[in-house]
């Protein structure tokens, strides 16, 4: 009965790979001088890309690193997904643009269903930077309840006619394209007639008016009047939209819970609280907790990236990770800002402001890193029936 | 990353499960196993010496595989002297003893002969030698003990209790007591948590020089190194009951019709359990980590602590919670949430509670 094999050593492994952490710090020294103010200036101001964002978007693309992760044809490297979001979680930490949208959520989609001519046509120039595309899916009735949209495209000969609103479209007033869901067949259950299709933002009939932020930034509302788009840029099937969007939103609500602006706040709190009252020990275990949740929200995002690295298809993981890091950010925000006491209130480029006013914009724009891209809510539902088994109603 | 176990540690996890569910079932932990039953098995097993090394009699396993069977002796709300002496006694006698001591103590130890008890804590309750003001001052050829041991595990059912005493005013020592020596009263005290757990009296206990562990003083460094061990140790632990009791809940939500629907529908039923999910995830992560870093030799105080606090918090929120969404049966004294939710009362405080080791945390992050 006695049980006598038990190996010493263990296959259990933490953290990068030499070869990894070899990339991340090239990718970091990189980025370092890269990555000037006047990036940084520029995509705080939530104005969109300026010449800055573009340079580096560029000069990224130049290197291969923009997307690293696609075939060397289309103008990556063919590394490996954790090496994409290095370069991801690097820029992230060094507050500049997080790759584009395109990049992020509308290249994987057109490699995966697009066509060859789609591939040809819009891979190469997003992977070197020349273009970003707006992602265009919520609308003013549509937001939790995405596959409810009411936008719809009409097929007309060799095109479609659209028509209808979206909005919170936040890149549509410097991007070329729009990659826009919407319901090509009513008659059908709600997630079932829709279509993703990739539209010139200069097509006629195209309105964008833009939204004022709390913090600063511009996002858009887009009016689709009788807007003509070639067959052409149907993306996939037709119908079949909604299974497209949901294949890579694993990937996006990863890059979403990448910690490194997280660990850029906890840097700076740090330092500040030495040089103010690192005797204090309240705040000693306020700063304690900030640790704790951003180490186990680096471990839950580990654990997601290294699932898509290996190709796995992660039940819960991806979700659990966008919800744990947002939320343990904007806690973390809070407890800032509890720190900072009186002076948590002045805003970037006032007279008196500490650390630049950085804690007093980041709550503001927190509250977009919960609401958007699944709601903390939304993700809860879905971690307890994907992960848990929960029946749905 | 690389989240697999080898496949010894899947061999030793399934094992573990398997032996545990047959041999140690819930109702077990109802009512103390008094009458040495299972752990006469666990002892069978080899378990009593899983860490304690190969040539004393052990089978020389790395923290990484204790981790794993604690985790399933967790699962099981296990009730018994194992962890004071297969994990506490068994780290303290292996890393202080000398090679005398242990060729004469480990094999009884290993083999589950002898049960050890670890008297550690004091009325200060706190861990580290700061906590403590037992003494044991030299006196002939021995050493003469008094002083007031608290929340001793199993020290009623051990034949040899392990006493940290301070030899100096600077130097704690550990000695090995035999229970029965002239002087040792020992009084079990009333613990929540269904665990005996004792308070030691030594008055002017006579023990020879030789039952000292090694022949100075306890180093700093050891000894914070086999604090952090145990509180791994304890957080693999807790891991497995946090596991079981979000396990339970959600199949007694998916099961459980109110208002002609499953309560784990519900909206507010699924972000509890979410919350749980996330918790224990996040125990697993963590205590894994820890272990893997001791088991590395790399540094790993922050990451212990921050496991640790990370562990304390979450078997707190998900006993609470598993209790509030099983709702009245789990109320019930024989239900097995109790055995849990009462379990993480010690548990949460064992090894440093939240207080301590945020502290350590902001000194390691602060460097002061």
């Amino acid at each position: 009965m006695r049980h006598e094999a038990i190996a010493i050593g263990s296959a259990l492994l933490f953290g990068l790979t030499p070869e990894e952490i070899q990339f991340q710090q090239e990718v970091d020294k990189y980025l370092n001088k890269a990555v000037t103010e006047g990036v940084r200036g520029e995509w705080r101001s939530g104005l969109g890309y300026g010449q800055h964002c573009w340079d580096l978007l560029r000069k990224l693309g130049e290197k291969r690193w923009l997307a690293c992760d696609w075939p060397e044809r289309y103008g990556g490297l063919g590394f490996p997904f954790i090496k994409a979001y290095i370069v991801l979680e690097r820029l992230d930490y060094h507050r500049a643009p997080r790759l584009t949208q395109a990049v992020n959520m509308v290249g994987p989609v057109i490699l995966k269903f697009g066509t060859d001519e789609q591939k040809q046509a819009f891979l190469p120039k997003i992977s070197s930077g020349q273009i970003e595309v707006a992602v265009g899916f919520t609308e003013a009735l549509s937001g939790s309840d995405l596959a409810s949209i009411r936008m719809t495209a009409v097929k007309q000969g060799d095109s479609y006619v659209l028509n209808g609103c979206k909005t919170f479209s936040t890149r549509c007033h410097f991007a070329k394209y729009h990659w826009v869901l919407a319901r090509t067949d009513a008659s059908l259950p709600k997630h079932k007639g829709l279509s993703l299709f990739i539209i010139d933002l200069g097509s006629p009939g195209i309105d964008i008016r833009p939204i004022w932020c709390m913090d600063g930034t511009r996002t858009n509302r887009v009016v689709y009047q009788d807007v003509r788009v070639p067959a052409g840029n149907l993306i996939g099937e037709e119908n079949k939209g909604w299974i497209e969007v949901g294949m890579v939103l694993d990937r996006e609500r990863v890059n979403v819970g990448a910690t490194g602006l997280s660990r850029y706040l906890f840097e700076e709190l740090t330092k500040y609280v030495k040089e103010t009252c690192p005797g204090d020990a309240s705040v000693r275990q306020k700063l304690a907790d900030c640790a704790v949740e951003l180490e186990a929200a680096s471990l839950f995002v580990e654990e997601a990236v290294h699932m898509l690295n290996n190709g796995d298809s992660p039940a819960y993981e991806c979700a659990l990770a966008k919800l744990f890091t947002t939320e343990s950010r904007a806690r973390l925000i809070n407890i800032g800002l509890e720190v900072l006491g009186l002076y948590g209130q002045l805003m970037p480029g006032s007279k008196w402001a500490k650390l630049g006013g950085l804690f007093e914009w980041e709550h503001r724009n927190m509250i977009m890193w919960t609401v958007g891209g699944g709601p903390s809510e939304i993700l809860r539902n879905a971690i307890a029936i994907r992960g848990l088994g929960q029946p749905r109603d | 990353m690389n989240l697999d176990l080898t496949k010894e540690q899947e061999v030793l996890r399934s094992l573990a499960r398997d032996f545990l569910a047959k041999e140690c079932p819930m109702s077990l932990a109802h009512v103390r196993d008094d009458d040495r039953g299972l752990w006469d098995k666990i002892g069978h097993l080899g378990w009593t010496g899983l860490i304690v090394p190969k040539q004393y009699g052990g089978m020389g396993a790395t923290l990484l595989d204790l981790a794993i069977v604690l985790e399933e002796m967790g699962r099981r709300s296990y009730t018994g002297p194992f962890f004071t002496s297969a994990v506490e006694s068994a780290m303290f006698i292996s890393d202080l003893g000398t090679e005398r001591q242990k060729a004469e103590l480990l094999p009884d130890l290993a083999a589950g002969n002898k049960i050890f008890s670890l008297a550690l804590t004091e009325p200060s309750a706190r861990y580290g030698p700061e906590g403590l003001s037992a003494t044991a001052w030299r006196r002939g050829n021995g050493y003469v003990i008094n002083g007031v041991k608290l929340f001793v595990l199993y020290a009623n059912a051990a034949d040899y209790v392990v006493c940290l005493a301070r030899r100096t005013d600077k130097e704690v020592i550990a000695l090995v007591v035999n229970k029965s020596d002239p002087g040792v009263r020992i009084q079990e005290l009333m613990s929540t948590t269904g665990d005996s757990t004792c308070e030691v009296v030594f008055d002017n206990v006579k023990v020879q020089a030789t039952q000292a562990l090694g022949d100075r003083g306890i180093e700093q460094h050891k000894f914070d190194g086999l604090l952090e061990n145990l509180a791994v140790a304890k957080c693999a632990e807790m891991l497995g009951g946090a596991q079981q009791v979000l396990d339970a809940t959600a199949k007694y939500c998916k099961h459980r019709i109110q208002f002609e629907h499953h309560i784990g529908s519900f909206q507010a039923v699924q972000h509890h359990l979410a919350n749980m999910l996330i918790a224990v995830d996040g125990c697993r992560l963590l205590t894994y980590k820890a272990a893997w870093l001791i088991s590395k030799g790399l540094p790993c105080t922050r990451l212990v602590s921050i496991a640790k606090s990370w562990t304390n918090d979450a078997y707190g929120r998900v006993t609470t919670l598993g209790q509030q969404l099983q709702g009245g049966p789990a109320f019930i004294g024989k239900h097995d949430m109790p055995l849990f939710y009462r379990k993480a009362v010690a548990s949460q405080a064992m090894y440093g509670g939240n207080d301590f080791h945020r502290a350590v945390i902001a000194r390691e992050i602060l460097g002061c």
